[in-house]
């Protein structure tokens, strides 16, 4: 029935998202890429894509933070373009979607302010797609409790909040568990709120998102070695929504190296071909590499279905992707390493 | 014939020299070498760890303005000066720890603090050390007229003699190794040793861990992060000994010199 219903209010938007997706850079375009010998050559060849002259204003010398804003700015421009005239139920699942974003400039204006930044300096690197008016008078909190009442009960993110007020002193680890726990609740109410959907948006979110918490409970585990998370907290950080759920999470909160991961992961299929070799140079993949591209995978498969507000998130996550993508090459171009400038993430053959 | 024989032991002599310079030119850029391919691993672990975190997650704004040093590089000599200092009572020349430990001393409060290595590259300033004669060698660390600098010995002596470098004590904390091959977790528990010992072993951990720059970017660091990290210690310490082999080189440069002089004039 959703598939009768559908583009009465969502057809438009899911026509729009699929003409975005199809401006994604091919392998093509990422050869031509890795080719130039300067940033200058890079921003010439991605005005002959989509991209056109975005960063025809920048003035020279180029910066990788300067195309890195750039790509913000114009993954964000063609979400709002698609928020703005969205109705419900759609305009929520896009407001899930920046929620993240949310989160994360959060704990960014958070970090900085501990280390004595002024505001004014940490707005602007916020992302563009988490800002929200709240967010400059974070400066007054000291506290998460402080935080919570002065700050956040108004946002989206208070229900999020509430597991974390606990936490008193905002210490690089405490903040980094707060991070991990916004997000773990996160996670889980958007699991929830895409079953609700129900149909195809379920069945296409719903995987994504199991691979999103199982991806974040293995890098909260191996990055957890050798720092002061308890096995207990560092439990207390798993969504609780992913194939792990709940014995492989069980797994995952005991070990103790990477080794014992590495075992836990063999118990399921999906993951145990990420986790056969490590990275000892940087030019090979490592496993966060290994996860960008299985979620590039699922997020192409997004668009096989129709009538499904799988193709907004997916469409997020591949230009993501892109952005990525193309600072890892420039950066390999501004280091003049270019040995390594092909270990990205194609999407598109 | 003893002045052929004088002529034959200082030729010998200068030859020995040159030998000498020779093999230390030889490490000198063997060890350069060294640098550039950590430095480069270390920058390319940089840009992986951007990749994964994000760009923003790497960037000055998660490091505080004012720093603390965690390792410095000091000579032998102002060890013992430093001991000789403590056990008179007097104050110690400010090229060791401010708070009078000897030689160096980990998380010890600094004057201004040493830039970093990515800020000093961006902007451009070259921390090399410039050895003159009887003067100090700097360490890349530190800025012109601050602590930490490596004094050099008279060089009058003609035979050959290495000055010694105190091997530069660090933090010992395990996660600064390794990439993507877990670091081992702290011992919570040490058998055999009462409980005060143990709660001030861990709480040294714990501050050690605290001072670690590698928290100002990630509360859980990643492994690439963990890399680069490794990868820049490992820069410093080829810096520092570059530094060690130019001042040799400068000095056995000049005995080279002194004796070839003193064959002139005989």
């Amino acid at each position: 029935m959703a598939e009768m219903t559908f583009n009465m209010d969502d057809g438009y938007f899911e026509g729009l998202v699929r003409g975005f997706k199809g401006g994604l850079l091919t392998r093509g375009d990422y050869a031509n890429l890795s080719q130039c010998e300067t940033l200058e050559d890079l921003k010439l060849h991605l005005a002959t894509t989509q991209y056109g002259n975005f960063l025809s204003n920048e003035p020279s010398p180029l910066a990788v933070s300067t195309i890195d804003a750039k790509l913000k700015e114009r993954m964000v421009s063609e979400f709002q373009h698609l928020r703005k005239q969205a109705v419900q139920p759609l305009a929520k699942f896009l407001d899930y979607i920046s929620y993240g974003y949310m989160i994360d400039n959060i704990i960014l204006l958070i970090t900085g302010i501990l280390h004595e930044r002024d505001v004014a300096e940490l707005i602007p690197k916020c992302h563009p797609l988490g800002v929200f008016p709240e967010l400059k008078t974070l400066s007054i909190a000291n506290t998460t409790e402080e935080l919570y009442n002065s700050v956040l009960v108004d946002t989206p993110l208070a229900p999020y909040f509430l597991e974390c007020v606990t936490r008193q002193d905002l210490d690089e680890l405490n903040i980094e568990i707060i991070r991990n726990t916004l997000y773990r609740a996160y996670i889980e109410d958007f699991y929830k709120f895409c079953k609700s959907i129900g149909g195809a948006t379920e069945d296409v979110m719903c995987e994504i998102l199991a691979f999103e918490a199982d991806r974040r409970a293995f890098n909260i585990t191996i990055n957890s070695f050798g720092t002061e998370l308890t096995k207990e907290d560092r439990m207390k950080l798993y969504p609780r929504v992913g194939r792990l759920y709940p014995a492989g999470l069980k797994m995952l909160a005991d070990c103790s190296d990477y080794e014992e991961v590495v075992r836990v992961a063999e118990y399921y299929a999906e993951y145990r071909p990420m986790f056969d070799t490590g990275a000892a140079t940087p030019g090979e993949k490592t496993l966060e590499d290994k996860f960008f591209e299985y979620e590039a995978k699922l997020n192409i498969k997004a668009f096989m279905q129709q009538f499904q507000y799988g193709v907004f998130y997916a469409f997020v996550k591949l230009k993501e992707q892109e952005g990525r993508n193309i600072v890892w090459i420039s950066e390999c171009i501004a280091q003049k390493n270019k040995s390594k400038i092909d270990n990205y993430v194609n999407l598109i053959d | 014939m003893s002045a052929n024989d004088d002529d034959d032991r200082v030729e010998q002599q200068l030859d020995e020299l040159l030998d000498l310079y020779m093999d230390l030119y030889t490490q000198y850029t063997a060890t350069m070498n060294d640098l550039q391919l950590s430095m480069k691993d270390g920058f390319l672990w940089v840009s992986k760890t951007r990749k994964s975190l994000g760009y923003d997650r790497i960037s000055p704004l998660q490091y505080p303005r004012i720093k603390t040093a965690t390792a410095h590089v000091t000579d032998e000599e102002d060890m013992i000066q430093a001991f000789d200092e403590l056990s008179l009572g007097t104050s110690s020349s400010g090229s060791t720890a401010s708070d009078g430990a000897v030689g160096a001393s980990r998380n010890t409060a600094a004057d201004d603090a040493p830039a970093s290595t990515l800020r000093q590259r961006r902007k451009g300033g070259s921390k090399n050390p410039a050895p003159s004669d009887g003067g100090s060698v700097k360490s890349s660390k530190s800025q012109p007229g601050k602590k930490a600098e490596v004094k050099q010995r008279g060089d009058s002596e003609v035979e050959r003699k290495k000055r010694e470098k105190v091997v530069k004590e660090r933090d010992s904390d395990e996660e600064g190794e390794d990439g993507d091959k877990g670091a081992k977790q702290p011992a919570s528990s040490q058998r055999g040793v009462n409980s005060d010992h143990h709660d001030a072993i861990k709480a040294e951990i714990a501050q050690r861990r605290k001072a670690d720059p590698l928290r100002w970017f990630a509360g859980l660091p990643p492994p690439a992060l963990r890399s680069s990290q490794r990868h820049f210690k490992q820069s410093v310490d080829a810096v520092v000994e570059l530094a060690r082999i130019k001042t040799e080189m400068d000095a056995v440069a000049r005995a080279y010199r002194q004796l070839q002089l003193s064959q002139i004039r005989a």
